[in-house]
């Protein structure tokens, strides 16, 4: 594939000028805040990382030999690597319940999801305050939610597709 | 038929190679006589994503199924979201950009 520099001169300007000027279809380099593709399944399966995560590190916390060996460095990384994805996933649900908040959700849709407002806002409380423990109830509480996120997707998806 | 077409590429999945308001050249017989290969870019269409025809490069080939992905591997939306596609979804290659 060749790229055509149009960085200076009358070439440039052509360039320029054909691209202003001509109407061409549309090929989309299709980024995640773009012109019609959400998808909550993105969410969803970061809440249930994030679950997952909390999962492994109750466990072993739970195990003797976490109990025994507390400052072993094989105990303390394997803990660290699951915080760390937890970490990461828990800011994943926020961007893209963001994603889908402000850029596929619109006001009309209140009238099919008049809560979304609240249920959005309570989603993020959930994904932070899942980075901040380590409670399974948090980290289900998140999923059940994310859910509910992807539940008023699907509804207002159906009677958009309706309309 | 239409042998080369022209198309805008709107979003920003292919940065740094394609950047968005770019105009690419589409070869559609190439894949005709020839089968992509990994590392064309290509336009493809698939019923797994409604209606828009998306450019991503081609990252793996497994039995005739295609692993497309985009170059801004942080901001794409891809195969990683819907999977292999199929020969028949590819429409064409990107030979150059402008």
């Amino acid at each position: 594939m060749y790229k055509v520099s149009s960085s200076k001169g009358l070439r440039s300007k052509v360039i320029n000028f054909i691209k202003e000027n001509i109407k061409f279809d549309t090929v989309y380099a299709h980024c995640d805040i773009p012109c019609g593709i959400y998808d909550p399944s993105g969410a969803q399966m970061a809440a249930k990382t994030v679950l997952t995560m909390v999962t492994q590190i109750n466990t072993i916390k739970d195990t003797d030999d976490y109990k025994n060996n507390k400052e072993s460095i094989e105990i303390q990384n394997s803990i660290t690597r699951r915080i760390i994805v937890k970490e990461e996933h828990a800011e994943k649900v926020k961007k893209e319940i963001l994603i889908l908040w402000t850029d596929y959700f619109k006001e009309s849709d209140l009238n099919i999801v008049p809560d979304l407002h609240a249920l959005i806002w309570n989603t993020c409380k959930l994904a932070s305050l899942s980075k901040q423990t380590v409670n399974i109830e948090n980290a289900n509480e998140l999923t059940e939610s994310v859910s509910k996120v992807s539940e008023a997707f699907n509804k207002v998806k159906e009677v958009r597709a309706r309309a | 038929m239409v042998f080369i077409k022209l198309l805008k590429v709107q979003g920003n999945s292919m940065y740094p190679t394609i950047t968005e308001g770019s105009i690419v050249f589409i070869s559609f017989i190439k894949y005709l006589y020839l089968c992509p290969k990994i590392g064309d870019i290509v336009v493809i269409k698939t019923d797994k994503v409604d209606d828009i025809i998306l450019i991503k490069r081609i990252s793996n080939i497994k039995k005739n199924e295609y692993y497309v992905l985009g170059d801004n591997l942080n901001d794409s939306f891809d195969s990683r979201k819907f999977g292999y596609i199929k020969k028949h979804d590819i429409l064409g290659k990107v030979l150059f950009v402008i």
